[in-house]
């Protein structure tokens, strides 16, 4: 922690770089009270689209929580570029860094369409409907960018499902809006396509409350029913997790989705007959709402 | 009859390429239910997907599921039959029906117009011997309880009954007294 004229500050580890290397950031939150008012981004040297909207959940607990505004402070240059380019401060959930100057944005063309920015998705229905639309307008106009190196028609049908059921499981049982964000990147000669949801709303367990007839163990264990069987906590059957699952598996990707303090990871890329595949962890940091992070990569 | 999903969609203000979520799916069905107050007993409704890219679960279940129940609870009977199905449609669709039919012990089985990924002309999972009768009545499109039972060597009563059950699952026509017809 480190002390400055505007507050303290806490020092983010560089473990941005994936849904599993973020678990060690996230005792970060339970810090951020009081007169701890900074994330301190010196150390970072790559962010992905899962840990930045993880940390734009983090921003948005403390603005609840405090009423305050996070800062950013020593944010790397091309990091900054990066999140300007996402429109991470566009939500206005932390404070506004010092201005990049116009040479160093990143420029808008096709070029660049290898993202979707992040966009709230509310938790009206009528609005969230309205939101989902557009996102998946823009999806089907970037795709043959976003998906280069998976591409084909089907493909982009199938992220059109998964968008929309990710999406819809937003405003039907989170009872908070939600973000979406996409990316395809290169790290060394691997192509990744990651595509995140996430909300901090009530999260999955939280939803199944009123569910007597669903039995589980853990958080984990009704996590992995979610995404294996067509269980719902409003109606008879819920179809959505479990048809992304089937999706995701049929793409050879992977699943990470975590809420609370259970996880899930499906690595259907590692899925050889009888190796396991489906990682359940409980005990995990507290993290309020659901996060859900596809990858698809390619070498 | 023939409906044109595209049109229904767009009186409603729907002008993307996919169907998807549960409140389009109720919007969908409430307009398509106007159409549908003016077909005659046991017509077979055409719902035609041309155009239409994806249609996810929620979709489905508000919209095709709900017809699918109402072919046998209204008190004019009808069936339904799907064409231009899209790929990943006809996934979703596969995958809301195994689900009625896997955890709530509830058959459902559609119809379609075009050959399907599962090389049959239906969605929805039917055993061997019922499959073996469907195929049946595509190629020959009437057939008498004695022709299946020809088909499949099975008792007059056991035949009865496995017509009767397809027919149930609106996905054969009753013909008269002792001939079913295809969808």
């Amino acid at each position: 922690m480190k002390e400055t004229k505007n507050g303290k500050t806490i020092k983010i580890p560089n473990k941005l770089r994936d849904p599993f290397l973020f678990e060690d950031v996230i005792h970060i939150q339970r810090d951020l009270t009081g007169d701890v008012n900074g994330l301190d981004m010196s150390a970072i040297t790559f962010i992905e689209p899962y840990s930045m909207i993880s940390v734009l959940l983090m921003g948005r607990n403390y603005l609840r929580a405090t009423g305050n505004k996070l800062r950013l402070v020593n944010i790397p240059v091309h990091i900054h570029q990066y999140l300007v380019r996402m429109d991470f401060f566009k939500p206005g959930i932390f404070e506004d860094p010092d201005p990049l100057s116009d040479k160093y944005l990143l420029k808008r063309s096709n070029l660049s369409s290898r993202v979707i920015e992040i966009i709230e998705i509310p938790n009206k229905e009528r609005m969230s409907i309205k939101v989902i639309t557009a996102v998946i307008d823009i999806f089907r106009k970037r795709a043959e960018h976003i998906l280069k190196f998976w591409m084909s028609d089907s493909v982009i049908d199938y992220f059109v499902t998964v968008i929309s059921e990710l999406c819809q499981n937003i405003f039907e049982h989170s009872l908070d809006s939600g973000f979406i964000s996409m990316q395809t990147y290169t790290i060394g000669k691997e192509n990744v396509f990651r595509l995140v949801i996430s909300d901090s709303g009530i999260g999955i367990r939280e939803s199944f409350e009123s569910k007597k007839n669903i039995v589980f163990n853990s958080t984990a264990d009704l996590i992995e029913m979610a995404l294996t069987k067509p269980i719902s906590s409003k109606r008879d059957f819920g179809f959505g997790l479990c048809q992304v699952n089937t999706i995701v598996e049929k793409l050879r990707g992977t699943i990470y989705i975590r809420s609370d303090t259970g996880s899930v990871t499906a690595l259907y890329n590692k899925k050889k007959s009888g190796s396991p595949f489906m990682f359940l962890k409980n005990d995990l940091g507290q993290f309020n709402g659901t996060q859900i992070s596809i990858s698809l990569s390619s070498l | 009859m023939v409906v044109q999903i595209k049109k229904v969609a767009q009186k409603i203000k729907i002008k993307s390429p996919d169907l998807l979520t549960r409140p389009v799916g109720r919007a969908m069905y409430e307009e398509i239910k106007k159409d549908l107050s003016i077909i005659k007993d046991e017509e077979v409704v055409i719902l035609d997907f041309l155009d239409i890219r994806v249609i996810d679960s929620s979709f489905i279940d508000e919209f095709i599921i709900k017809l699918l129940n109402d072919t046998n609870n209204q008190d004019e009977k009808f069936y339904i039959k799907l064409r231009n199905i899209s790929g990943i449609g006809e996934i979703n669709i596969s995958s809301v029906l195994r689900s009625y039919s896997d955890y709530d012990d509830k058959k459902m089985v559609v119809m379609t117009e075009d050959i399907c990924l599962n090389n049959n002309f239906f969605i929805g999972e039917l055993n061997d011997l019922e499959m073996d009768i469907i195929n049946y009545f595509r190629v020959n499109r009437i057939a008498s309880i004695q022709d299946i039972r020809s088909l499949t060597g099975l008792t007059a009563e056991e035949t009865e009954n496995i017509l009767k059950r397809l027919n149930n699952l609106r996905i054969i026509r009753g013909n008269d007294s002792d001939s079913y017809a295809v969808v």
